[in-house]
């Protein structure tokens, strides 16, 4: 229903909270590209990030009545997807749980990774993936999807002062990795 | 203003901190003291790869997998929240039932015909007497709100009662906003 995609997001967002599912399709629309990129960047495999973010949508759809503001929306499906990709994380086993600062060995590449090695980018997710997944998450967030310090410290259950360290640990670390571009 | 002593490492002689220089940097506008500054510029020059790593990963931007949107959709639609029904009145044996929701979908579309109005939350709730109808509207700066929501519950209610055949005994409008400033986005 295409008209529908001419409304303020907020009339789409209490439409979908009475049930109009039409109105939540939209929504889907809208967002479905920015739940799957927090998902991949998080997860670095397009299988699990796929996964992720269906049931992180599929959630929201169930939890939209609880929501009290809709212009809220976008920062609180950032947040459901954020935690579920967070959770997969934790899933995955003890490699990806170490504790925070510590350095990870470098998983082995996924396809995300073949395919772009050898260039700049491919050189800043390479780095990426070796950092340890809190400071991953955080980096993420803030520098590639523009999050704030209290939504990420939401997210990742953590304070805003916690998640700056990250970020602060994390910058440090990939601009040494990029330091041959330079 | 106080400085958060966890920002110490983060920041710069100039007092400026990394984080905000690296934001201004990706987003393009760099303020003119960071233009100026000898600090932020040497610093800049650090963080040149990793700002144009993260541009390039913008410009060719994942998007969603096709399919995930008709698979979450298949969920939703499977299970829909509003399973309440509507019953309306005939002579029978038999009788018709309207979904709650569809109810509240043509109550929208028929106030959609009011200039200046939209309407966001509908519920419906069938009592003894009659339809209740809880509504929540945006109203257009320069339209006079009594009259636009007057005008909005005549259409729903002449809606209700022409098609579905039932009395509309209650019908509040909560006017939420005036001049929504995410239109059109």
């Amino acid at each position: 229903m295409h008209w529908e995609t001419a409304l303020p997001e907020s009339v789409l967002v209490e439409r979908a909270q009475d049930g109009d599912d039409r109105a939540f399709e939209t929504l889907v629309r809208r967002h479905q590209d920015t739940v799957y990129r927090i998902a991949l960047r998080m997860l670095r495999d397009p299988a699990d990030a796929r996964d992720a973010a269906q049931e992180a949508l599929i959630t929201a759809w169930r939890r939209l009545p609880e929501l009290a503001d809709p212009r809220s929306f976008p920062a609180w499906l950032n947040r459901i997807v954020g935690r579920r990709a967070l959770n997969v994380l934790r899933d995955r086993g003890p490699v990806e749980t170490v504790e925070d600062g510590e350095r990870l060995e470098s998983r082995e590449p996924g396809p995300v990774g073949e395919t772009l090695a050898g260039d700049l980018r491919g050189a800043l997710l390479h780095a990426l993936s070796g950092l340890p997944p809190p400071q991953r998450i955080c980096w993420v967030l803030r520098e590639m999807e523009g999050l704030g310090y209290e939504e990420i410290a939401e997210i990742v259950d953590t304070t805003p002062t916690a998640v700056r360290g990250r970020i602060h640990r994390a910058r440090t670390h990939l601009v040494e990795a990029l330091e041959p571009w330079r | 203003m106080a400085v958060d002593p966890s920002d110490d490492h983060d920041r710069l002689s100039c007092g400026n901190s990394v984080d905000a220089l690296l934001g201004d940097m990706l987003s393009g506008g760099l303020t003119e003291h960071e233009s100026a500054c000898e600090y932020c510029r040497a610093q800049a020059d650090e963080l040149r790869p990793l700002v144009d790593a993260v541009r390039r990963d913008g410009e060719e931007e994942a998007t969603a997998p096709p399919g995930l949107l008709t698979d979450v959709m298949r969920v939703v639609r499977a299970e829909r929240r509003s399973e309440g029904t509507i019953v309306l009145t005939g002579p029978g044996p038999g009788g018709t039932e309207v979904r709650e929701s569809a109810v509240a979908a043509m109550l929208r579309t028929s106030a959609a015909s009011v200039p200046g109005v939209v309407v966001g939350r509908c519920r419906v709730e069938q009592t003894r007497e009659g339809l209740s109808v809880r509504a929540t509207a945006r109203i257009a700066v320069g339209f006079p709100i009594p009259d636009a929501a007057d005008a909005a519950r005549r259409a729903m209610r002449s809606l209700a009662e022409q098609r579905l055949g039932l009395p509309v005994v209650r019908l509040d409008i909560d006017v939420v906003d005036l001049d929504d400033p995410d239109r059109g986005r």
